[in-house]
């Protein structure tokens, strides 16, 4: 910037100061008539050609000099005159028109308001604050409200406008949205209250009803996940909606009168709709349906538990029947196999459709613990189904293709009440893999192993790995044995011992048999090598085990090698010495228990295509007055021949309940160190709190049954671990 | 990070290990720090001490350092010039005003940035938006050129620049101010005014800031109304002017005075 001529800074002289301008009445009214003919030719689209610095000035002047006041007022009263005229040209707007008359009546308004306050800034900064009177553009919006906005002629014709439009745009019609859009906020402008008392509660009002209507239509005629769909496409519509014409804070009001009348009002209906509603589409495994679902009904209160309770009692239905119906008991691999089915398809549901919703994945697991203890059965099952994949299921699989089954299966576990239960039929079904070598991967087993004991802890396992260690502690031994020893065994029958730790294993000890001398020999051998090298122990045979691979040859010179259990091994080698023999004969010799001599001859002499012995008469049950004949003319195509397996079944009833009275037994004591424990610490306990802690503490393997609880803690008085308080007989005391 | 090395016989072969060298090493590897550094010997109970003598006890002795690092690795920054630059700008004016037979050349963007009334003047819809001249009325061109500077500068000259009567030229500069809408400007005219309060000033001062400027018309009143000022103010010429022009002012004096 410059200044004219050369710098004079210093030798000026300025005049003392006082307002230039004087102003009297009649001059201020000449001033505010300059100012009034600008405000009229601003509306008058003439701004152009005013001078600012000159109507400036003049409004600086009035308010300097106290003029404000008239200057307000002139202001004021200028402007609704002219608001008043804008109004009757907006009445008189035709049809269509009317609408746009009114938005460019208001943009006209806003221009002219922004220059007016322009002018009029120095009052807006100095008289407005001090004389506590509104802001010239808030003034010009208040006028605009009353004389426009307010006006009788105006008022209900933009409502009926805009809400006729809106309807239009519902039924399918495409209307002016930029229109709208000007419209609606020139009502925010004026004040939330305007828009809202305005135009959004009649708006809210209209639409409630339409989607009420729209609603009672649709759920007439459509299907639960048609209807969904419709129901989707209008939220999304009203949301679109807003975000193009209306204020951003009536997504929320209007998604709710949405939410209200097309969901929450039939949510029943919808759910419960036959063929169509909650539980077709799970049976079904529809996804998109069922996500369409868990997203809309999660936007009303107690939707998503509606949804959630009508899937639990589907899948408490389900599994109860799928648990009680004997066809599938018949076959508990099966049985397993579809509970695990089961399990995969709602978790994929649950994944896919319900967000993984923590709340439905607890839903499922209680429904499933729920079912499959109805069942007293399923943990013996349980171990059947993990029996079957150890022996031939997981051949030739993958390790991780081992870990998902295994860790599947743990799920189920898990759900188990009777853990204990479970821990018996594993042994026996792991014993008898073990010592008849039919597991497919020794990697496999541990990982169960494993997998058990992170669940239920060391005490659960150690035995397990007991029978691991013995058997791998037996190879060694017979390493051992046949080196050292084998010069002195020279051409006798070869032995193969397992040697079993007596309490880790599940089997029943039984006396054994006579075993023929050949045997006895080699076994005496065994024995005297192993007691020498482990003193102070004690070796039985298990004659009720084992098996043996014989030689023999039949009448034409056919020879088989035969596969027999021990006792069937007793039985033939009777028949080197002699033809024939009768039922006592073999009793007599071998001394195998009655029930499973009859057992093991019923294998030798009845079976088609194993038929090594003859038996007289030819009935089909073994009768104590048999007599039974080497089998000459016996042929089969194989050579090696398999007589009698040691396989793990599903157990007879009478098995069953031996079973069940074992795993009650065993808990007794525990139940017994539990309340020990419990009186230990607290000293005095009355009855029912005893139960309580009880169940709690032994809740990880079984569930108590109270009267038991009641009968171990009247044990316990007996021996005097315990007294029962003089005054209050349900009160317990521990004796220390 | 800071490491001492305590060398307890010296460092350099000809000390003879007759010294204890004390060295402090900075372990970070940054460029470069000032730091004052300071050691002594402690001494047992009485006054710390360089010498060994006194504060050897028990055939131990204690070293403090005291370390305070000066700077730092900031880099310094000067202070802004922006109204240095703005001062300097001398193309591309686009206006120019008509002061009383004085012209003055501007640009729209840097005036219209200063001051609303500007802005709305030079940018908006009316007449000047678009004259390439404009005439301003009611102002002294003197006046005008100081607050022309001003809004580039956003500084004030010194009293020696302001003519033969800075006093008077405060007054007008506060008035245009005012109406200008320039709020700094007017608090540095205040400033400037009321440093020359004195019982012969605070009439034509108060008369000045009667409607442009609050916070200045009440310091004047309260000046007024201290009692060693009163007697002394009321009879200067410029409190007649005063009563004659404002009569409000003698009801606000009043009610201040507590009469």
């Amino acid at each position: 910037m410059s200044g004219g001529g050369p710098p004079r800074k210093r030798n000026f002289k300025i005049e003392a100061f006082k307002h230039r301008v004087e102003l009297d009445p009649k001059y201020a009214e000449r001033t505010w008539k300059v100012l009034e003919h600008a405000i009229h030719e601003i509306y008058n689209h003439n701004a152009s050609g005013l001078s600012f610095e000159e109507l400036y000035r003049s409004a600086y002047n009035m308010v300097l000099h106290k003029y404000g006041e008239k200057l307000y007022d002139g202001l004021q009263s200028t402007m609704t005159w002219r608001l008043k005229e804008i109004s009757k040209s907006i009445e008189t707007a035709q049809g269509g028109l009317f609408l746009e008359e009114l938005n460019a009546k208001w943009m006209d308004h806003n221009k002219a308001l922004q220059m007016i306050r322009d002018i009029l800034m120095y009052m807006d900064r100095t008289y407005v604050p001090t004389a506590h009177r509104t802001p010239v553009h808030e003034l010009g919006l208040n006028l605009w409200r009353d004389h426009i906005i307010h006006s009788p002629m105006i008022h209900s014709r933009l409502l009926d406008t805009l809400l006729d439009l809106i309807d239009r745009e519902r039924m399918g019609e495409v209307i002016n949205r930029g229109l709208m859009r000007s419209i609606t906020k020139m009502l925010m402008d004026l004040g939330p209250a305007v828009y809202q008392d305005d135009f959004e509660k009649p708006f809210l009002e209209v639409s409630a009803s339409f989607y009420s209507g729209e609603s009672q239509e649709f759920i007439e005629c459509c299907d639960c996940g048609n209807y969904l769909k419709k129901a989707e496409r209008r939220l999304n519509e009203e949301m679109e909606r807003v975000s193009h014409y209306l204020d951003a804070g009536s997504e929320a009001k209007i998604t709710s009168v949405v939410e209200k009348e097309m969901i929450a009002n039939h949510m029943h209906r919808l759910v419960d709709m036959e063929n169509s509603g909650l539980v077709n589409m799970l049976v079904d495994d529809k996804y998109e349906d069922l996500g369409r679902m868990y997203a809309l009904f999660r936007r009303v209160p107690d939707g998503l538990s509606r949804i959630r309770d009508v899937m639990t009692s589907y899948l408490r239905e389900t599994g109860k029947q799928l648990v009680t119906d004997p066809e599938r008991l018949k076959d508990p691999v099966e049985f397993v196999q579809r509970l695990l089915d089961e399990k995969d398809k709602h978790d994929k549901i649950i994944s896919v459709a319900f967000g993984n919703d923590k709340t439905f994945q607890n839903a499922l697991n209680s429904s499933f613990e729920f079912f499959i203890n109805l069942n007293n059965r399923s943990p013996e099952f349980i171990s059947l189904y993990v029996d079957d994949k150890l022996r031939k299921g997981l051949k030739g699989a993958t390790e991780e293709d081992v870990e998902v089954i295994l860790d599947k299966v743990m799920m189920l576990f898990r759900y188990l009440q009777e853990k204990d239960v479970f821990e018996k039929y594993y042994k026996q079904h792991l014993a008898k893999r073990l010592l008849s070598g039919k597991t497919v991967s020794d990697d496999a087993e541990r990982s169960m192993i494993v997998k058990l004991k992170t669940e239920c802890g060391y005490q659960f396992t150690s035995k397990l790995e007991g029978m691991f260690t013995d058997m791998k502690t037996s190879q060694d031994t017979m390493q051992d044995f046949y080196a050292k020893k084998s010069e002195e065994l020279g051409d006798g029958p070869t032995l193969d011992v397992h040697i079993l730790t007596t309490g880790s294993w599940p089997t029943q000890p039984s006396p054994p048999c006579n075993l023929p001398t050949e045997i006895l020999t080699v076994c005496e051998k065994f024995r005297s090598y192993y007691l020498g090298t482990h003193n102070g122990r004690r070796l039985t045979w298990q004659t009720n085990m084992g098996t043996a691979d014989i030689k023999a040859t039949f009448g034409k010179g056919q020879k088989h090698e035969l596969n027999v259990s021990t006792y069937q091994m007793c039985v033939l080698m009777l028949f080197n010495n002699a033809d024939g023999l009768t039922y006592k004969d073999i009793e007599r010799d071998t001394e195998i228990p009655a029930s499973d001599l009859k057992r093991c001859l019923q294998s030798l002499a009845c079976v088609k295509g194993k038929n090594v012995l003859r038996k007289e008469p030819m009935s089909k049950d073994i009768s104590e007055d048999d007599t039974f004949y080497f089998n000459d003319k016996f042929t089969s195509k194989l050579v090696k021949v398999k007589i009698g397996t040691v396989v793990a079944q599903k157990e007879s009833e009478p098995e069953k309940q031996e079973t069940r009275q074992r795993v009650e037994e065993d808990r007794k004591p525990q139940i017994e160190a539990a309340i020990v424990r419990i009186m230990k610490s607290r000293r005095v306990l009355d009855h029912n709190s005893i139960v309580a802690e009880v169940t709690k503490q032994l809740q990880a393997r079984f569930l108590p049954n109270p009267v038991v609880i009641k009968k171990r803690i009247e044990s316990l008085i007996e021996r005097e671990f315990l007294e029962r308080d003089k005054v209050d007989r349900k009160l317990y005391r521990y004796l220390a | 990070m800071w490491r001492m090395n305590c060398y307890s016989s010296g460092v350099r072969e000809r000390d003879m290990g007759q010294h204890v060298s004390l060295f402090l090493e900075l372990l970070n590897k940054s460029s470069s720090v000032e730091a004052i550094f300071g050691a002594w010997l402690k001494g047992n109970g009485r006054q710390n001490s360089t010498s060994a003598k006194r504060t050897l006890a028990y055939g131990y002795i204690t070293f403090v350092c005291a370390i305070m690092v000066v700077s730092g690795n900031s880099i310094s920054v000067p202070p802004s010039d922006l109204g240095e630059h703005l001062g300097r700008l001398l193309n591309g004016t686009d206006v120019s005003f008509n002061v009383d037979g004085e012209t003055f050349h501007a640009h729209r963007a840097v005036l219209a940035a200063r001051s609303p009334v500007f802005h709305v003047g030079l940018l908006g819809s009316m007449a000047e938006a678009t004259m390439p001249a404009i005439t301003l009325h009611d102002i002294a061109p003197a006046v005008f050129r100081v607050m022309l500077r001003f809004m580039y500068t956003d500084t004030l000259p010194g009293d020696d620049e302001l003519g033969t009567s800075p006093f008077e030229m405060m007054q007008h500069l506060l008035a245009a101010a005012d109406r200008c809408a320039l709020d700094r400007l007017k608090l540095l005219c205040a400033q400037r005014l009321w440093d020359k309060m004195s019982v012969d000033t605070v009439a034509a001062t108060l008369a000045c800031a009667m409607y442009s400027c609050s916070e200045l018309k009440n310091k004047c009143i309260d000046f007024f109304a201290a009692e060693k000022n009163f007697k002394k103010a009321v009879l200067t010429d410029g409190f007649l002017h005063l009563g004659q022009k404002f009569p409000s002012i003698i009801a606000d004096l009043r009610e201040r005075v507590g009469a």
